[in-house]
Order: structure tokens, then C-alpha cells, then sequence
């Protein structure tokens, strides 16, 4: 027979487990916040350092920043750092910095070379100097089956981490970035 | 005569409310000094003491005991590559005592930012805690990759 204390007891079972299920689903890859930002060399290919190797954690120092990872290169990939540049241009007085890396590594050069050219960006295009075999993508935590991840950050640490998301879904990483700019 | 304690009442509030008012204002200013040491030094500012790689090459040739060789990136990166020696100690903001790094030696710190950051703010960090010799190496660590001059791997020196 089911008892009240069973019911009870299941409920609470079930909200524990709805509350793991959250939290993974929250975070699919890379830092959570509160991790301290390691400093990564990677290569640049537009910004201010291009044709070296430069760590561009290093060189935002304490300043507000979205470090952007993206698996490879695609449309949906320019899309999202159009629209990470298009952040960085609203918000660069206020001393914000934003970097976007590919993790493919140096086939990426060309096709980032192009996306700075016809979309006249701003913010570095950087790519992982190894790869994907690049100790980066393991110090940072990167989920090799997801396509981008973005790390609000300040102070060399993640305030937010937004992932696998889609253009579409970029007011996602706007929100966490101006939550952060709030809190200074 | 009679005190008149209804009639001072009001006096000794102000005069309460204007030592508590003068407390906390004095309490709420920003200290003028850095605590270097326990030492409350007015106007601190830190200028790094460079180490040049040249001299660090020579140190580490002549097996020199009197310092130890700092690496400040991920422990991951540290054991990729690094300079022969170093030990890793990643960089931090806060960086929280109790350090592990020893104050009778010189500390060569490195990292591999353009301009030095991690290493200088590190040394900066260790001086605040009493540490008394302590340099960042000069062009840090693509410097010292350009040079063309060593570098191990974990691997290698667990070998030796």
C-alpha cells in the first residue's frame, strides 16, 4: 500500500534529480562560473598581435571580457561572432573586450581572414595553434561535441558560462554580459 | 542645585551622534599605504626587477642553487613545455598564503603574456607577502622560445 511518507519521500527523490538534470543542462562545456581564467597562448590571425602567438586572457588583464570558443568553422559560427563583435562595439567604452577562438586550429585562418574582411570586425580572430589537441581546449574544459561556448568574465573570473547555443539564441550571452557590466 | 537632565538630554545626543559620525568616517577612509611586510609604506607603486634570459640561461648552465624558476600558466601547459627547472605555480589574482615557494632563494618568475602581466603581477603579489627577491624574466616566455634556448617536458625531467 502507498503510504503519504512515500509519496513524500518520492517527491523529494524527484526534485533532487530534476535539479541535477538542470544543472547539467545548464552547463554543457567549459569553466562554470567562479573558475579562475588560465592564461592560453593561441594564434591570432586579425587582431592587434596577428600572425604571433599571443594570449589574449593575459592581455584583458581584470577588464570585463567574453572569451568565445567555437568547435569549427561554419554560418552559424560567423553569425555568432557577428553578433559577439556587435557586443563588443555597444559595450567597448565601458572597457570591454571580447576574443573569439576556433578550435579546429589553423584551417580556420582563411575562412576567419574572410569573415574580417567582408564583415569589418573589431574584436581578435584567434584559432587554437594544436587544434583540437590543443592543451586549451582541456585547461578551459571544452566539450568536444559542442559547437560554441562563451565565458562572461571579469577579474580573471567566469561570472557566467553559456553554451551550444544558436544565433538566435545570443541574447542569452548579451544578458549574462550586461549582468556582469551591472555589477561593477 | 538640581541638575536638569531633561534639558542636556538633547546636547548629549548630538554630541554622541557627532562622535559616531566622526568614528565611521574615520574608519571609511581608504588607507594611504600598502602593507609591504608588515610595513605601511606611503605611495607604493611595484616596478618589476627584470631578469634577462641570457643571465637565466647561464644560471640554469651552472646548475645554480640560489634560485628557483617560476612558471605561472595552466599546470597542463607546464607540463607540456617549460623552462628546464621550473616549477609550476599558475597565476592568480589573489594569490592566498601560504605560498610554496621558498624566500632565501631569487625567484625568476615567467609567463607567456606580451607585456609580462601574469609574471609581474605575480611578483608583485609575493612581494606584498615578504618576498624580497624576487624578478620577472624579460620578454617572458616566447622570448625565451625565440632565442631558440631549451625547454622540457614533465616527462622529460621525471627521465633524469
Amino acid at each position: 500500500m502507498i503510504t503519504l511518507r512515500f509519496i513524500r519521500e518520492l517527491r523529494l527523490v524527484g526534485f533532487v534529480l530534476l535539479g541535477a538534470a538542470s544543472l547539467l543542462g545548464q552547463i554543457r562545456s567549459g569553466l562554470p562560473a567562479g573558475s579562475p581564467t588560465e592564461s592560453i597562448p593561441v594564434s591570432d590571425v586579425t587582431g592587434p598581435y596577428k600572425g604571433e602567438r599571443v594570449c589574449y586572457v593575459c592581455e584583458f588583464e581584470a577588464d570585463p571580457n567574453v572569451l568565445a570558443f567555437f568547435r569549427d568553422t561554419s554560418e552559424e559560427t560567423g553569425k555568432l561572432i557577428v553578433e559577439l563583435n556587435r557586443l563588443y562595439v555597444k559595450n567597448k567604452a565601458r572597457n570591454f573586450k571580447a576574443v573569439a577562438m576556433i578550435i579546429a586550429g589553423s584551417d580556420s585562418k582563411k575562412w576567419l581572414e574572410n569573415l574580417n574582411r567582408t564583415e569589418r570586425l573589431e574584436i581578435p580572430l584567434t584559432f587554437f595553434t594544436k587544434g583540437p589537441k590543443d592543451v586549451a581546449a582541456r585547461i578551459y574544459q571544452l566539450n568536444p561535441d559542442v559547437q560554441n561556448t562563451f565565458l562572461v568574465t571579469v577579474n580573471r573570473t567566469v561570472t557566467d558560462n553559456v553554451s551550444d547555443i544558436g544565433s538566435g539564441e545570443f541574447g542569452k550571452v548579451i544578458d549574462a554580459a550586461e549582468k556582469m557590466l551591472a555589477g561593477r | 542645585m538640581k541638575h536638569n537632565y531633561r534639558r542636556s538630554r538633547p546636547w548629549f545626543l548630538l554630541g554622541l551622534a557627532t562622535c559616531l559620525f566622526a568614528g565611521t568616517a574615520a574608519f571609511s577612509q581608504k588607507p594611504k599605504c600598502v602593507f609591504v611586510d608588515g610595513e605601511c609604506i606611503e605611495g607604493f607603486v611595484y616596478v618589476p626587477d627584470f631578469m634577462m634570459p641570457e643571465e637565466l640561461k647561464k644560471h640554469i648552465e651552472e646548475r645554480s642553487s640560489d634560485i628557483v624558476i617560476v612558471d605561472t600558466a595552466a599546470t597542463l601547459i607546464w607540463e607540456e613545455e617549460h623552462i628546464p627547472g621550473a616549477v609550476s605555480f599558475p597565476y592568480r589574482p589573489n594569490i592566498a598564503p601560504p605560498v610554496p615557494l621558498p624566500r632565501d632563494k631569487t625567484l625568476v618568475i615567467y609567463c607567456a603574456c606580451k607585456d609580462h602581466e601574469d609574471s609581474s603581477d605575480m611578483a608583485k603579489q609575493l612581494s606584498l607577502l615578504g618576498y624580497q627577491k624576487v624578478k620577472v624574466l624579460k620578454g617572458g616566455w616566447f622570448k625565451w622560445l625565440d632565442l631558440g634556448y631549451k625547454t622540457v617536458s614533465k616527462t622529460d625531467e621525471e627521465k633524469k
